[in-house]
């Protein structure tokens, strides 16, 4: 986990120029200032507006048997990315923000066959889904601001929206909306105390207050309130990724 | 005015001296074997001339503009066959016979100039040789039209005024048999096949199709049309597919008259950009069986056979012509509370 920490903070740098200059940024309401883990413990690190997530995982509607059997063992993947606007910070909490989610999976598995010469190849069947969620995101970053555990704990939830489609062959067999409520559970682990000197570099040359690994686990309840959309909700699903805030 | 007059003087004047300037000879392909313009006859993007199209001694229709004006001193058309990019036959070493070797342009024949723009047929076996037809190299020449006082002028220097030039290729090779794969479907069926000439850019592929060549074992029966290794069967209609990597095709049993639990054999050749067709392919038979994907298997644990029925029970399916206006309208209302949450948040700001 370190190594891959580690390799992301060097990539940090790598996309940072050559010679960081010097600049002086105005003071906002964002990170507490002269945090243990900047060098300079009166650098004061600029604002901090938003979260950006890149993110992939896996995740499997609670479509039953017939879903299961389809697709056995495809975990998707599921990819996607957040933005989230920080709206507010609670002091000694962390950032509430209102932010926005769209993410991709398509699973695909042989159609069964069920008349005629078992084994022969009779195509692929598939089901594809794109979903947006807009999310109440509450970032407890007090650990990392002010105990020096560099890790965030973020909570989310907030409607859920899923356009599917599926088919078999070249056949489209259907297609539409789901809607309903999504649910998020995040660890993240800031990356600063790992090369302080880097984070501190990406704040003044990009305006990156922090970068994080994370691990989510979320669920959906989409399409699971009404019998007229597909339940493409799942109980329990998970993503990682990494994580900017700016 | 007096200027116009002038230039129309200078140019009666020019036109008037034999071998005086005129506009570059060009040499401009006409349709032909399929051909539509522009015709290319060579490379991945062109159709060269096949083996069938050599042996014929097809013509290839060619379209010469900017030939000299007739009363002059050049005469004739020369015709030369050089190597393609590297045989310039304007220069005259490379139309003469050099002590041990052969020329490099090989003349091909001479016609008279009859007019500054003239329709020519350059026969396919006569333009590449009689052993072309039959090489196993597919190859591009260049053609040279020069025009020369007297015929088969291997001595003197023609300009580039006085000469052009258009590339053609033959290809007497066709690709290799493909080997094709068993395969069976509902409302499709995707015959596959593997190419063994993959470096070859293809035209396509021809799908022979004989709905009594198999038994109820699905086994190929022997005697019918589509022979394994042989040459394209002419009674039966092919379906073409193009693509220069093409390795799969898809047909439709109900259109074919397939029912559930029918077979039929398959046949596959592949044509090469010349148009070369391959022998057939290994012969399968294709089953139409019944295939049940996601969708199929959804709707039947949930009781509804008919998975039209079964869509149309899903809000806001497209397919269904519309869906319920309630789940459309959360769609609508959850974007229009996410604009308006934004903007409050920019006025807090």
């Amino acid at each position: 986990m370190k190594t891959l920490a580690t390799g992301l903070a060097g990539l940090a740098l790598m996309l940072l120029p050559g010679a960081a200059h010097a600049q002086t940024r105005a003071v906002g309401g964002g990170s507490v200032a002269g945090s243990n883990y900047a060098i300079d413990p009166t650098f004061e690190p600029s604002d901090e507006n938003a979260t950006f997530e890149l993110r992939a995982g896996s995740y499997r509607p609670s479509l039953g048997a017939a879903f299961d059997a389809s697709f056995s063992g495809d975990l998707g993947p599921w990819i996607g990315g957040e933005l989230d606007l920080h709206a507010v910070r609670i002091p000694y909490i962390g950032p509430l923000s209102l932010g926005a989610s769209v993410g991709w999976s398509e699973w695909t598995g042989n159609a069964a066959i069920l008349s005629g010469s078992a084994g022969a190849n009779a195509g692929q069947t598939g089901l594809s889904l794109v979903d947006f969620a807009v999310l109440a995101v509450l970032r407890v970053d007090a650990l990392s601001r002010h105990l020096d555990i560099p890790f965030v704990l973020s909570g989310k939830v907030g409607p859920d929206l899923g356009y599917w489609r599926t088919g078999t062959g070249t056949q489209l067999q259907g297609e539409g909306w789901s809607v309903g409520l999504r649910w998020a559970a995040q660890l993240a682990l800031e990356l600063d105390f790992l090369e302080p000197r880097a984070a501190r570099r990406l704040d003044e040359a990009w305006g990156i207050n922090h970068s994080a690994l994370f691990f989510e686990v979320l669920g959906s309840s989409m399409g699971q309130w009404s019998t007229r959309q597909l339940p493409l909700g799942s109980d329990l699903a998970w993503t990682a990724g990494l994580g900017f805030t700016f | 005015m007096r200027h116009t007059l002038l230039t129309l003087a200078l140019a009666a004047i020019a036109g008037s001296i034999p071998g005086a300037a005129h506009a570059q000879i060009r040499i401009t392909p006409q349709s032909f074997g399929g051909r539509t313009s522009p015709v290319v006859l060579y490379g991945n993007s062109g159709q060269p001339i096949s083996a069938a199209e050599c042996v014929a001694n097809v013509g290839i229709p060619l379209e010469i503009t900017g030939l000299p004006a007739t009363g002059g001193v050049l005469t004739v058309l020369d015709i030369w066959r050089g190597p393609s990019g590297s045989g310039n036959c304007n220069q005259a070493t490379n139309r003469q016979t050099m002590t041990g070797s052969t020329p490099i342009c090989t003349h091909i024949q001479s016609v008279a100039i009859t007019s500054t723009i003239q329709s020519l047929s350059l026969p396919a076996e006569t333009a590449f040789g009689a052993a072309a037809c039959t090489s196993s190299v597919s190859t591009p020449y260049d053609f040279y039209f020069l025009a020369v006082a007297t015929a088969q002028d291997n001595s003197t220097e023609v300009s580039t005024t006085n000469a052009g030039s258009v590339t053609v290729a033959i290809d007497p090779v066709a690709p290799g048999a493909p080997v094709l794969m068993e395969s069976a479907g509902d409302t499709v069926i995707t015959v596959g096949w593997s190419n063994p000439d993959a470096t070859e850019a293809l035209y396509g592929a021809h799908v022979y199709v004989d709905l009594s060549g198999c038994d109820a074992t699905g086994t190929p029966v022997t005697g019918g049309p589509l022979m394994a290794g042989g040459t394209a069967p002419t009674s039966v209609t092919p379906s073409t597919f193009q693509g220069q990597t093409i390795e799969s095709a898809t047909l439709d049993p109900a259109a074919l008259g397939l029912a559930y639990g029918d077979f039929a054999a398959v046949g596959v050749t592949i044509l090469d950009r010349a148009r070369n067709e391959s022998v057939l392919s290994n012969v399968v038979c294709i089953e139409r069986v019944q295939v049940q994907g996601f969708w199929d298997a959804y709707c039947a644990e949930r009781g509804m056979a008919d998975v039209e029925a079964c869509r149309a029970n899903y809000s806001c399916s497209i397919e269904a012509g519309g869906g319920s206006a309630s789940a459309c309208g959360w769609a609508v209302g959850l974007a229009a509370l996410a604009a308006v949450a934004r903007r409050r948040m920019r006025r807090a700001r």
